[in-house]
């Protein structure tokens, strides 16, 4: 995906990255991503974040699945 | 967003109890419900010494740091399974237990190699016992192993770090199949049976899996967060992945769906386990339970791994 400007933020999951427009909140970001909010926790410089947080502009967020089991 | 009790940024919002916490505030609050759960299930009392089952993941790890912290006598039992595929999985996850151990010179680690104490690992023995994947046999070895040293080592109870996802996918998986006999076994505790079986308890089946693991993360748990290679495919997983759809749309799905569950086994005795209807035997071979005449399912698996491997060793040409 392309790098990001300064009016998007970076979502990174598992091996995958997703750019999104700044602005928006951590969940809507994750649902336009096709991911499940609930599967999901919400990390940004090593600070756990609840999903209503405004993303901001170059904003890295990692994304941590927390689904497991077999 | 707020933390409910002292207003500081909340670092996890939980829609299902429309709760959000902070930091010191959750962490004080997964402690505090893990404690409630233990009495109100009945799972031990405070002299109890209890045995652990840790994986290396975030739920058996985040269970082992609770259950220290509350002062309980909880040490670990590690199963070294001998999964790589190329992950290092076994490897990587047993890092990760040796580090939390040394973390916790008040707790003992128990580990057992597979591989080393019967002769394969489980992805060997797989390929002769079930000839497939290996969560059968998998599943098979945890449960004879975790019984046969909490009873050799003298725990009366084995803890698992099931959280509530684990809990209600399983509990999905038997009621689209109405297997009555894991559901009439499927509980927070599995009680103490004859000829050895000791207490299985689940202090954590009311825990979402977003809350054991926002736990580990906000202790600086160094978990693995790899699956098992194994697992990608698993059944159990689609299941959750059902189920979190609903808890999108609906906040509180799968805590109902347990919970619910729960009290329909409290409210109608057909739910509850048939122990009559279970006949034990000591299995000749190893001594414990079994619902087999002869050997236990575990017994013939590696008598039956051995006899292969021997088989191969006299075929393969010098």
């Amino acid at each position: 995906m392309a790098a990001s400007d300064s009016a998007t933020a970076i979502l990174h999951f598992r091996h995958q990255t997703f750019e999104v427009p700044a602005g928006m909140s951590a969940r809507d970001a994750i649902v336009r991503c096709h991911l499940n909010p609930e599967t999901v926790l919400i990390v940004r410089e090593g600070e756990l974040l609840t999903d209503d947080v405004q993303l901001q502009p170059g904003d890295r967020i990692r994304l941590v699945a927390v689904i497991s089991g077999g | 967003m707020k933390c409910r009790k002292c207003s500081a940024r909340a670092v996890i919002n939980m829609r299902q109890h429309k709760l959000a916490l902070c930091k010191t505030h959750f962490i004080a609050w997964m402690q505090e419900q893990t404690e409630r759960f233990i009495h109100h299930y009945r799972m031990f009392a405070r002299d109890e010494r209890v045995l652990v089952a840790v994986s290396g993941g975030k739920d058996s790890l985040a269970l082992w740091d609770i259950l220290l912290t509350l002062g309980y006598r909880a040490d670990g039992l590690y199963i070294d399974l001998g999964i790589d595929e190329g992950t290092a999985y076994s490897e990587t996850s047993y890092a990760c237990v040796r580090a939390f151990a040394a973390r916790h010179p008040e707790a003992v680690l128990h580990t057992v190699d597979v591989a080393a104490v019967y002769g394969a690992s489980i992805p060997e023995a797989a390929q002769v016992f079930h000839q497939g994947k290996p969560c059968s046999t998998c599943g098979l070895a945890k449960r004879h192993i975790m019984n046969r040293v909490a009873g050799d080592k003298g725990y009366s109870v084995l803890a698992t770090g099931h959280n509530l996802d684990d809990e209600a996918a399983t509990l999905l998986g038997n009621t689209l199949s109405w297997s009555v006999e894991y559901l009439r076994r499927q509980g927070p505790v599995l009680p103490p049976g004859e000829a050895g079986l000791v207490r299985k308890v689940k202090p954590l089946c009311r825990f979402y899996e977003r809350e054991t693991a926002a736990y580990a993360l906000l202790r600086g748990i160094d978990y693995i967060y790899d699956e098992c290679p194994f697992a990608a495919d698993a059944t159990s997983l689609r299941y959750k992945e059902l189920l979190n759809a609903l808890e999108q749309d609906s906040p509180g799905s799968k805590l109902r769906f347990y919970l619910n569950f729960l009290r329909a086994r409290e409210q109608h005795p057909d739910f509850l386990p048939d122990e009559a209807g279970l006949t034990l035997h000591a299995c000749p071979t190893c001594g414990q339970a079994t619902t087999n005449d002869g050997d236990c399912t575990f017994c013939r698996m590696w008598d039956r791994v051995r006899r292969f491997k021997a088989q191969e060793v006299a075929t393969t040409p010098a």
